[in-house]
């Protein structure tokens, strides 16, 4: 059902040749890594007073009052969070090199 | 926290070997072990108890790879080995013996001779072996190694034996494909003993033969006639080595991607306790995350702009702690005013009017829009397990890649160069709003400036001259558009020589007050706006009068000279009465969303008139029979609203069990009947954007909790602006927000129509 949408992802983060399974735990992982990547990024951008503020909010979840906030808190929020995801794809990709080129010279 | 036990050591995810490293594909020697030990299992004798069978290999268990292939794939072997052994190995003799033996001594009879024959050929091959073979290197030491010079010793016994079908009682097939010769020659030679078997299977010496490089490859190697035992050692290792690579990249790699993700995610815990947050307000976000289900995680990295590609992702935080707290959709709407925000901003965040609508259109932002509404959309309601279903069973993912991969070819891979999209023709016609941009002038949107910076960073800057944008309202003309781009002209001060003489630019640039009117008449005349016969074309509300900086000719939407096929306005006869087509020139202009002015394109205002006085062979067409505007709403100015349209119709009706006044330009919440006696929510009056903004209020209060509200709003597409109907609510998410995209695929709902309005609800 969800075949579509793991196929992209899989395909962004070149993980399109090794099996669903693997594909699922990788997605899984990576999707935790690349949250708390954008959630540090954005985060970090905040003033330490405000960070108490913008954790209730996320705990709860509301977006609107999340995105108000993080639009006059964090101007280009969007981007900073987008970047960390890059740089997180770009690092994981950069380790799947590594570790085959690793394995191969052992 | 780095003195914690690794998460993935709990989990044991992770097998390490001895090294404390993550078990890679080991050594060559340690991989000759293993396959010394896996071959030594698979080459056990069946019949162990036979004393005449000294058996060499000690191998006390039969592998289940042994096993395996003993239930699935040995019979199958055996016959056909007996076939051939009887047909064409056993000496007449023999075969004779054979034939005369009950069925059930015959298996054992072609045992014996195949073992006799293994013994045979065992000893003759300790002889050679004895006399030309030298010391085994150590690394090879424990693989014992099959006697590599033994084919070229003997090639007549050469036996072309399956590594993965080795079986101790295997007897030696004979290929037919071999010379008349050899096969004479295999028929005298006598059967390959056992051993002369378990080591032919022995030669594939890969660390899982299952698994491992292609049989025929390793024939090659392996199975070749030349070459010294170093040689052949040579191509073992490297054969060994290469089965190691391949293994590890199909099927280990991942495996150390996995550790590295969640050592990743340790150093992010690490990073944030640096700069001070909390750890317990990190754990939640990881505890919460991984407690989500696979669609949610789905829907996260969609969220989070995986599976677009760099190129077109946007990630929107709010949108994931929305999935992450699995929220309504209905407390989202607030989002959905994102398309109109993104909308509205230039790229770089001033108002289009401010730049012109070139930039606007060209400078990407129109794309932008639509792309980060799409992304935002997508992300929001991907929060939720109904969205996650949604988006894969309408192949979201592919088809919005598809349509975006269209839009970006479209507008930017095939206009390398600034000044090629400057001059190319405006393909997407329609993409201005509807809306006269007056009405946003100065309006100040939250979010805006993120809006603002993000497309900034994402859209390249366009060199391009402000050149004014007009846009339609009802009531006005062709003429009188040119004319109010003339006035805009006056304040830019542009040099009228950057122009081709004949371009509909410098016919403006070079004219003044008194020449201006017979300039812009007969610009209508040369583009054909302005017909021979007095008629005129009939303006769509959703067009927007345009130069194009590069050929300096003046566009309305789409067209520089108007399509031959365009409605037409009646023709003007002073003093003959113009009778108005009952029904409207365009179809579906009966709506009141039409995209189309369904009045004629009649131009009174002071301007047009003073250019028929001035112009007694200009002729404003329909001028008599320009109906009055009744009632014009003060607010409303000349904006031309599509989804609220002024029209004195709209403006006399009245809701028909409350009779409130439907007043189009304040958003409202009316419940409204369907033809079949059925009743709905729907939000009308105001701009879209008022109108988001309305109904987002509206639902967001507690007695409101879970209505579906209908609405309407005019969408910019690839084909050109189109009315959309929709519906938001906490219980649609497949509406709403994303039926920006999957409103292509699906059956719209009726618009609103205020004729079917029984009561107004809301405030």
């Amino acid at each position: 059902m969800n075949d579509e949408i793991t196929k992209a992802i899989a395909a962004d983060l070149g993980i399109a040749d090794i099996s669903a399974k693997e594909q699922k735990a990788l997605i899984g992982q990576f999707g935790e890594v690349a949250l708390k990547a954008a959630t540090l990024a954005v985060i970090g951008k905040l003033a330490e007073g405000k960070r108490d503020e913008f954790a209730k909010l996320a705990e709860a979840g509301d977006a609107a009052a999340l995105k108000v906030f993080l639009d006059r808190e964090v101007p280009g929020h969007e981007d900073i969070a987008k970047d960390a995801v890059a740089e997180e794809v770009k690092r994981f990709k950069a380790f799947q090199v590594e570790g085959t080129d690793a394995g191969s010279t052992a | 926290m780095a003195e914690k036990i690794p998460q993935e050591e709990k989990k044991g995810r992770i097998k390490k070997n001895g090294t404390g490293r993550p078990a890679q594909k080991g050594t060559v020697d340690t991989l000759l072990d293993e396959v010394a030990r896996e071959l030594s299992r698979n080459a056990k004798p069946k019949g162990e108890s036979q004393p005449s069978n000294p058996a060499p290999v000690p191998a006390p268990e039969i592998s289940p790879i042994a096993k395996k292939l003993e239930t699935e794939e040995y019979e199958a072997i055996e016959a056909r080995v007996d076939e051939r052994i009887t047909a064409e190995q056993l000496k007449p003799n023999e075969r004779e013996l054979y034939l005369k033996l009950p069925k059930e001594k015959q298996e054992s009879y072609l045992v014996h001779v195949a073992e006799t024959r293994a013994d045979e050929k065992l000893r003759r091959m300790k002889k050679v072996e004895k006399r030309k073979t030298p010391r085994p290197t150590p690394h090879l030491a424990d693989v014992r190694l099959p006697a590599a010079e033994l084919p070229a010793q003997n090639p007549s016994a050469e036996p072309v034996v399956e590594p993965k079908k080795a079986k101790p009682h295997i007897k030696p097939k004979v290929d037919k494909t071999k010379p008349e010769t050899a096969q004479d020659a295999a028929k005298e030679a006598p059967i390959p003993t056992l051993e002369e078997a378990v080591e032919a299977s022995e030669r594939p010496i890969i660390p899982n033969p299952g698994d491992a490089a292609d049989p025929e490859h390793v024939q090659e190697i392996l199975g070749t006639k030349e070459g010294t035992r170093k040689e052949w050692q040579e191509k073992l290792r490297a054969l060994i080595t290469g089965a190691g690579e391949k293994t590890k990249e199909t099927f280990e790699w991942w495996k150390s991607a996995e550790e590295g993700l969640i050592r990743r995610s340790q150093e992010l815990d690490t990073e944030a306790e640096k700069i001070g947050i909390t750890e317990k307000g990190f754990r939640w976000l990881g505890e919460t995350y991984n407690k989500l289900g696979w669609k949610s995680k789905l829907a996260i990295g969609i969220g989070l702009g995986v599976g677009y590609g760099a190129a077109l992702s946007a990630v929107s935080l709010p949108a994931i702690f929305a999935c992450i707290g699995g929220i309504g959709i209905q407390r989202a709407a607030g989002l959905a005013t994102m398309y109109l925000k993104y909308e509205k901003a230039g790229p770089h965040g001033e108002d289009r009017k401010e730049r012109g609508f070139w930039t606007w259109n060209w400078g990407g932002s129109k794309e932008k829009a639509l792309m980060k509404s799409i992304l935002y959309t997508t992300a929001m309601t991907a929060g939720t397990v109904y969205a996650a279903k949604e988006i894969s069973d309408h192949d979201l993912v592919h088809r919005t890649q598809e349509w975006l991969g269209h839009m970006m070819d479209k507008f930017v891979g095939n206009h390398p160069e600034a000044g090629a999209l400057a001059t190319a023709p405006n393909v997407f016609p329609h993409a201005a709003p509807p809306h006269n941009a007056s009405p946003f002038v100065g309006q100040s949107l939250p979010g805006s400036a993120a809006a603002a910076a993000a497309g900034e960073a994402a859209v390249p800057a366009v060199a391009a001259p402000e050149l004014p944008a007009v846009d339609t309202s009802a009531g006005h003309g062709y003429e009188w558009m040119m004319k109010r781009m003339w006035e805009q002209l006056q304040e830019k001060h542009l040099d009228p020589s950057q122009y081709e003489a004949n371009s509909d630019m410098y016919k403006l640039l070079t004219a003044d007050s008194s020449s201006i009117d017979k300039v812009l008449h007969d610009i209508a005349k040369q583009h054909e706006w302005y017909k021979p016969d007095g008629t005129s074309v009939r303006i769509g509300l959703d067009d927007v009068m345009m130069v194009d900086p590069g050929s300096g000719d003046i566009y309305l939407g789409a067209h520089t000279v108007a399509p031959a096929d365009a409605p037409v306005t009646p023709a003007y006869h002073p003093g003959v009465p113009v009778s108005h087509p009952e029904t409207p020139v365009i179809a579906g202009a009966e709506s009141p969303f039409s995209p189309y002015d369904v009045t004629p394109s009649v131009d009174t205002s002071p301007a047009a008139l003073e250019d028929q006085a001035m112009n007694p062979d200009y002729a404003v067409p329909g001028a008599e029979s320009a109906p009055a505007p009744a009632e014009a709403p003060a607010s409303s100015g000349e904006t031309a609203d599509i989804s609220s349209t002024s029209s004195p119709e709209i403006q006399s009706l009245f809701t028909s069990m409350d009779h409130v006044r439907i007043n189009p330009d304040v958003p409202a919440i009316y419940e409204a009947r369907l033809p079949n006696g059925e009743t709905y929510l729907a939000a009308f009056g105001g701009q879209d954007e008022q109108r988001f903004k309305f109904i987002q209020e509206y639902l967001a209060r507690p007695e409101n909790q879970g209505k579906i509200i209908r609405y309407s709003h005019l969408m910019p597409t690839i084909n050109g602006g189109v009315l959309r109907v929709q519906e938001i609510g906490a219980e649609k998410p497949e509406g709403g927000i994303l039926s920006w995209i999957l409103d292509s695929f699906k059956q719209q709902p009726e618009p609103p129509s205020p004729a079917t309005f029984l009561r107004k609800v809301s405030p």
